[in-house]
């Protein structure tokens, strides 16, 4: 038989300095970030405090700031946009393009575009059910990958979609559906879905927050042209 | 102490990296990254948090100026924000002509759709022809052990040669089907010389004898098909065509061995009006 001395003990036991010490990094960066956090209301509420005080020149010389600091977002935006934008045309190789502006969906290969789709392109949104959970939804917007692509799968109605409609919350077991997101659903890799209009289930109305809905023929028309990798730049 | 083997060597899955921190990661790995992970998540949460921190207490800064009337700080502040927007501007400025240079201008291409079988052929982003086409029908030959799929392949290509009244060169298993169909032997003089046939068999036929398929020579009259790929051809590339057929009733359908087949006028249309070295885009 072979000798076998049990080598490994606990982590704790065995590296206190080392596991105590990361610890108390992550208790310090957490107590810090919560102490500046809460001073964010009192800067918020001292300025608008200062604001309520200001003649109405000085209030116009502070919205003229305000929007000077909105135009450089929005140029920002303008400018991310475009970089995805040429992200694309340069990419030689089959992608996705989603225009959010259009609201169109674009198989292209470097400067073709070799197919166009109309979208449904859900709002961002934040759904709060009474129990106190809470849904955040942000449409994206940057370089994306396909993680996976399946053709009318069976999913079960996230809890989400009866909260916002302040319907009771079905039992998981009831929630399962066949052909729930459509008869194609592509799957990008921050977990945003591209998918056809479901005939069946909660969602064949509306679409999903921050999710992307085209008609079933043109996802058969591009489904098989993408893979698992394929990039997708939305902008 | 280490874990000996039967053949008396250390097992390595006893084996332990050489300094501390190695070792504490080799041991205890998924602790360490957890660990790892969770002290990342604190500082993302603490760096996203002191921005908007900085962020709100610039804001108050601001009001203060103006409320106070400091006019060579709000100024000073005007400037930067003025700075900032230009350079930004710049940048998209600067992005805006990139792009105008990227995109095409008049450059046509022709676009396969797979899924829904029909040709475009675009330019200036404007559909100017669509027409309907049979593609490859995805059906297996096995010959000598190599499975071939008859099926359009995807990418980019282009138009590399146009033809009136096209002469077609079977491939080998033009002849191999046609044997297997018929219940047929197969005897194969591919490499023989061109002039083998010559007297025995018709041109632009296949040559059946004693019960046999025979595989015409490369070059061989016998070989030279007329008609078949109907009044016009583009080549996209050697082995893959744009043609039209003698069964119109396929185009639409998955039915060629890998060719784009299309009905007659559809491809005179293409062959008047596509150029040589037109980029296609199959997919």
């Amino acid at each position: 038989m072979d000798e076998t001395v049990p080598r490994r003990t606990g982590f704790r036991a065995e590296h206190p300095v080392f596991f105590w010490g990361t610890v108390s990094l992550i208790a310090l960066l957490v107590i810090a970030a919560a102490a500046v956090g809460a001073r964010i209301p009192r800067y918020n509420r001292e300025a608008d405090e200062i604001a309520s005080r200001m003649t109405a020149e000085q209030r116009r010389t502070r919205e003229e700031l305000m929007a000077h600091r909105q135009k450089r977002t929005q140029l920002a935006v303008a400018v991310l946009q475009r970089d995805l934008r040429i992200k694309s045309l340069e990419t030689r190789q089959r992608h996705l393009a989603i225009v959010l502006r259009d609201s169109m969906l674009e198989l292209r290969q470097g400067r073709a575009t070799l197919r166009r789709a109309k979208l449904v392109i859900g709002p961002d949104s934040i759904i709060r059910a009474p129990d106190g959970r809470s849904w955040r939804f942000v449409r994206g917007m940057g370089e994306r990958h396909i993680r996976s692509r399946q053709q009318n799968p069976s999913i079960t109605i996230p809890d989400w979609v009866y909260v916002s409609r302040g319907q009771p919350v079905p039992p998981e077991g009831e929630r399962r559906v066949a052909g729930g997101m459509g008869a194609y659903v592509i799957t990008l890799d921050d977990g945003t879905e591209i998918y056809s209009q479901p005939l069946a289930g909660p969602l064949k109305d509306t679409v999903i927050p921050a999710g992307f809905m085209a008609q079933s023929k043109d996802l058969a028309a591009i489904f098989d042209a993408v893979n698992e990798e394929t990039p997708v730049y939305i902008y | 102490m280490a874990r000996i083997s039967r053949t008396g060597v250390e097992d390595r899955r006893n084996w332990t990296p050489p300094g501390r921190l190695r070792r504490i990661a080799h041991d205890h790995r998924g602790a360490v990254v957890a660990l790892l992970l969770a002290t990342l998540v604190a500082a993302g949460l603490f760096v996203a948090t002191s921005a908007m921190a900085v962020n709100a207490r610039f804001d108050r800064r601001v009001a203060e100026m103006i409320y106070t009337r400091d006019q060579r700080s709000l100024s000073f502040v005007q400037q930067q924000e003025a700075r900032l927007t230009r350079q930004v501007a710049e940048r998209e400025r600067e992005l805006a002509k990139k792009e105008e240079e990227l995109v095409p201008v008049n450059q046509p291409y022709l676009v396969v759709s797979l899924a829904e079988h029909r040709v475009l052929y675009i330019r200036n982003n404007d559909t100017i022809f669509r027409a309907p086409v049979a593609i490859g029908s995805g059906e297996t030959l096995v010959i000598d052990g190599v499975t071939k799929r008859f099926q359009t392949p995807r990418g980019k290509m282009a138009i590399t040669a146009k033809e009136l009244d096209p002469v077609w060169v079977p491939p080998n298993w033009h002849y191999v089907q046609i044997a297997r169909k018929n219940g047929l032997g197969i005897v194969d003089m591919s490499d023989a010389s061109p002039g083998a046939l010559n007297g025995r068999f018709p041109p632009g036929r296949v040559p059946i004898s004693g019960g046999n398929v025979i595989i015409p020579p490369w070059g061989s009259p016998q070989r030279q098909m007329r008609g078949t790929l109907g009044v016009a051809k583009l080549e996209i590339y050697v082995g893959n065509d744009t043609h039209t057929t003698e069964n119109e009733n396929s185009v639409g359908t998955a039915a060629s061995h890998g060719c784009l087949r299309m009905l007659r006028d559809d491809i005179l249309w293409m062959y008047n009006n596509v150029p040589v070295g037109t980029p296609v885009y199959i997919y």
